[in-house]
């Protein structure tokens, strides 16, 4: 089996190794698209471990991660729902975004992330107890501006923290080149316009681009778009929608990439 | 028939004279967003405005055609000011307008590598043009094309006598091979500007004369002609800056090093200097008339002025000095005027607008969210009855009392403060009847009989400041008062004070809605402009107070949003309010109507 590629900014790698073997859970922010999903996904490779990732949203409940009785045929049967199913076999469970789903989400996720590592089934009436290799992975973006929404200390401080932040110039050359292929001209100018539009955020963009976008940019034109559709489509579109910041941003682009 | 060629002859020559393309002109205001982008992009500095470059007269050499028109010593020269980039209102030089707006794009990446460091003119913009081109290689095409282009519309040294020529020649080879020119010859009289540099500015020239004493030479020739040299600067860091021009690399390093050090040379900038270059440059600007009304209460009132007047007793607040990187204490005192008024009814034009308004946010601000697995409600929650149905068939205890999904009323727990800019700008008139004040006045009125119909808790104030000493408050409805004919009274009687010490009446709004006890707090402020004061309260030293005032809300989980009523200050609002924490209402007649509605946007559960 291939491990997804990823190209680590420091001792990341090791340190979730030790958290796994220490059984301690892990919370992993940062802005979206710097590799967090990624790094989760090869952790689990090289850990040999099976991974359930969930993207949480303000509808999410606890059922949906813990599982439910559902009516087949006549019969009902009980269903896992990701969580439970990861604390059966003994592997990863990556809760993506979870400040976004529902409050009673933290009420399973709590025995599991202290010494107890239990997962009480209220409605079956079990009690499972996580085996060593079960490992719970949480991830969320700190940038985002939700008044209401953030972690309650009680809940941020049973985890391991990492902070994931846009890679510096040269691990991003790496990581634009690893993904698409492309040049290492073509990719240290894309990394110099990510660096330019990153000197905007808070000011004239919410968001800035992420390694994602970078990369999205870089697959487009090495197909053979012309770097400014590319760079349009994959970027700037994606960043903004006020029509006078997109027109900086496509001077931006010009400067930085070329016609 | 005469009179009639002539009129002809002389249209036809002025047109060739200013190289003049009204079809291909481009207009800052159109760009200035986008340049401020950009601008900020490509590594300028972030707190930096775009201003219009004022017309100045210049003694420089016009083209025969020129002469013979009688034009060309008007010019709107493009420069930097210790926190401003002035460009030009229009640039229609050349027929094409992808050129007129590469110069405008040209002239925001140049002005994001100058360095003034108090090298002569010439030198300082080779430098940045190197820097600029070999940061971004791209760029060099459209560079040489804005070359040819604008060498075409300047004198041809041949023309010139043999001294000018010279200095014609230098010019031409400095725009063609930047870095190549390191002597320039005397000129005998200022050379016509060029259009693809940074021209070099009095109000910059004092400070950089202080800075370093080796310049000192050519910095005091600088308030009426260019500073020229016929010889590479004495001051050592220059002098090596330019031998190191073609190595990318280490003149990058350069180029980051120095522009650290401009905040230091910034603290010592003479601020007597710079007050006294601001007057004049308002006294120059031609285009409005509340700015020579400002001159005029500047010099009505010099005493105010008076720098570090020791405040007595009152609320007393601390002003972030951005060149220091601290707080000055106690720097503004806040004075909390009740002008009494007569109480006043709604004025009649205002009352089906105010009607409709409310109406509106009763509707918006109640609306509901569905709520499901509630004891009771409008409808079966039938999620929760088919898990019931199976877990009781599956054998589980459950109880047999269904779930419904209720659709509450939100309970909003919220607190605004409505903060009103009513400086001496709001004097000046909207349209051809109203002046800003008015249509203020309105939309103070409206939102505050709209709010009502929300249920949310209202204050409302405005302010205005005549110096650190004087910041003044009106407190026009306070928390928990109950709206009426005498906020009406006082909203009505309102009249527009002098100056806008943004930071410091922002401080104090948050100080009140900090002692509400909502959950969510908004701070609408309304403005029709920058911070200004008397007392160096102005440029960067007030955007930069009035971000952290901004920023200190935050903090304090208050929401500051702006309505601003201005478009000149669309470019230093992202850096205020942020992207997302503010609008420019283009039209003012539509304020009273945007601003409730755009209240309910902004609370909308
Ligand atoms: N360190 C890295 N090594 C390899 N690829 C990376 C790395 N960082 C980012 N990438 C690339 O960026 C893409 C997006 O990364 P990923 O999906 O992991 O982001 P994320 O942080 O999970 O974002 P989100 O918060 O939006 O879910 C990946 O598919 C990969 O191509
Ligand atoms: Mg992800």
């Amino acid at each position: 089996m291939t491990l997804p590629p990823y190209e680590p900014a420091s001792d990341e790698v090791e340190l979730f190794e030790h958290a796994w073997r220490n059984r301690l859970p892990v919370l992993i922010k940062g802005p979206t698209g710097v590799g967090k999903t990624r790094f989760v996904t090869h952790m689990a490779a090289r850990l040999d471990l099976p991974l359930f990732s969930v993207a949480c949203h303000d509808d999410l409940t606890a059922a949906d991660l813990v599982g439910r009785h559902l009516v087949q045929g006549g019969q009902t049967v009980w269903q896992d729902g990701p969580l439970t199913r990861a604390v059966r076999e003994g592997g990863i469970c990556y809760l993506d975004e979870v400040v976004e789903a529902r409050k009673d989400v933290t009420v399973v996720i709590h025995p599991l992330a202290d010494h107890r590592r239990t997962l009480p089934l209220e409605r079956t009436g079990e009690l499972l107890a996580a085996p060593p290799e079960f490992m719970l992975v949480v991830s969320y973006n700190p940038g985002y501006q939700n008044f209401l929404k953030g972690l309650k200390p009680s809940t941020r401080q049973r985890f391991v923290a990492l902070r994931f932040g846009f890679p510096d110039e040269a691990r991003e050359i790496r990581i634009l080149q690893r993904e698409t292929g492309c040049d290492a001209l073509l990719a240290r100018r894309l990394v110099a316009l990510g660096n330019a539009i990153r000197r905007l955020d808070g000011v004239d963009l919410e968001e800035v681009a992420s390694t994602r976008l970078l990369v999205y940019a870089a697959l487009l034109i090495r197909s053979g778009l012309p770097v400014l559709t590319a760079c349009r489509a994959a970027l700037i579109e994606a960043l903004s929608d006020d029509a006078e910041v997109t027109a900086g941003l496509e001077e931006l682009v010009r400067t930085v990439l070329g016609e | 028939m005469e009179t009639w060629a002539g009129a002809l002859w002389d249209r036809w020559v002025r047109h060739l004279a200013e190289a003049h393309h009204p079809q291909a002109e481009i207009r800052l205001e159109s760009l200035r967003r986008p340049l401020s982008v950009f601008f900020r992009g490509v590594g300028g500095e972030a707190g930096r405005r775009f201003a219009v470059a004022e017309r100045r007269i210049h003694e420089g050499r016009r083209t025969w055609r020129e002469r013979l028109a009688g034009t060309g010593r008007l010019a709107e020269l493009p420069h930097l000011t210790a926190d401003e980039l002035r460009l030009p209102a229009a640039i229609a030089h050349f027929s094409k307008r992808t050129l007129n707006r590469d110069l405008y794009f040209w002239l925001a990446l140049l002005a994001a590598h100058f360095v003034p460091n108090g090298e002569p003119w010439w030198l300082a913009n080779q430098r940045a043009t190197a820097v600029a081109l070999a940061r971004y290689p791209a760029w060099q095409e459209r560079y040489d094309r804005l070359v040819a282009a604008s060498l075409a519309l300047r004198p041809l040294p041949h023309q010139l006598p043999p001294a000018e020529a010279a200095v014609e020649d230098a010019i031409r080879a400095a725009l063609r091979a930047p870095g190549s020119v390191r002597t320039f010859p005397v000129p005998p009289r200022p050379p016509r500007p060029v259009m693809l540099w940074l021209m070099p500015h009095e109000a910059d020239a004092a400070p950089a004369r202080r800075r370093s004493p080796s310049t000192a030479k050519e910095g005091s020739s600088s308030s009426a002609t260019p500073p020229i040299q016929t010889e590479a600067t004495e001051d050592p860091g220059s002098q090596h800056g330019m031998l190191l021009a073609f190595r990318a690399e280490s003149l990058l390093c350069w180029a980051e090093y120095v522009r650290v050090d401009r905040s230091l040379e910034d603290a010592e900038g003479d601020e007597a200097g710079r007050a006294a270059a601001q007057l004049e440059r308002l006294t120059l600007a031609e285009d409005s008339a509340s700015v020579a009304s400002r001159v005029r209460m500047d010099l009505e009132r010099p005493s105010a002025a008076g720098a570090d007047e020791r405040l007595g007793e009152g609320i007393l607040l601390p002003e972030w000095d951005y060149r220091r990187g601290q707080y000055r204490p106690d720097h503004c005192r806040i004075d909390l005027p009740r002008d009494e008024a007569m109480p006043a009814p709604l004025p009649g034009h205002l009352r089906p607008l105010t009607q409709r308004l409310r109406a509106e946010l009763e509707r918006i601000c109640s609306e509901r969210r569905p709520q499901p697995g509630q004891p009771e409600g409008d409808a079966l929650d039938l999620d929760d009855w088919v898990r019931r149905h199976a877990e009781l068939r599956s054998g589980c205890p459950v109880s047999a009392q269904p779930r419904y999904i209720d659709t509450p009323r939100t309970a909003r727990d919220l607190s605004c403060l409505l903060l009103a800019d009513v400086s001496l700008s709001t004097d000046a008139h909207a349209d051809d009847a109203h002046r800003v004040i008015d249509v203020i006045r309105d939309a103070l009125l409206v939102f505050t009989e709209a709010i009502e119909a929300a249920g949310d808790a209202l204050a409302v104030a405005a302010f205005s400041s005549l110096g650190h000493a004087h910041v003044r408050y009106h407190r026009l409805k306070d928390f928990g008062e109950r709206n009426g004919p005498a906020v009406r009274g006082r909203i009505l009687t309102l009249r527009p004070g002098d100056y806008t010490r943004l930071g410091a009446a922002i401080r104090h709004a948050a100080d009140r809605l900090a002692a509400t006890a909502s959950r969510q707090k908004l701070l609408l402020v309304l403005t029709d402009g920058k911070p200004h004061d008397i007392d160096h309260y102005d440029g960067r030293y007030g955007i930069e107070d009035t971000r952290r005032a901004l920023f200190e809300c935050r903090r304090r989980g208050i929401r500051p949003f702006c309505v601003a009523i201005d478009r000149e200050a669309a470019d230093v609002l992202p850096y205020l309010f942020g992207h997302n924490g503010h609008v420019v209402v283009q039209r003012l007649g539509e304020l009273a109507a945007r601003l409730p509605r755009l209240y309910a946007e902004l609370t909308r559960p």
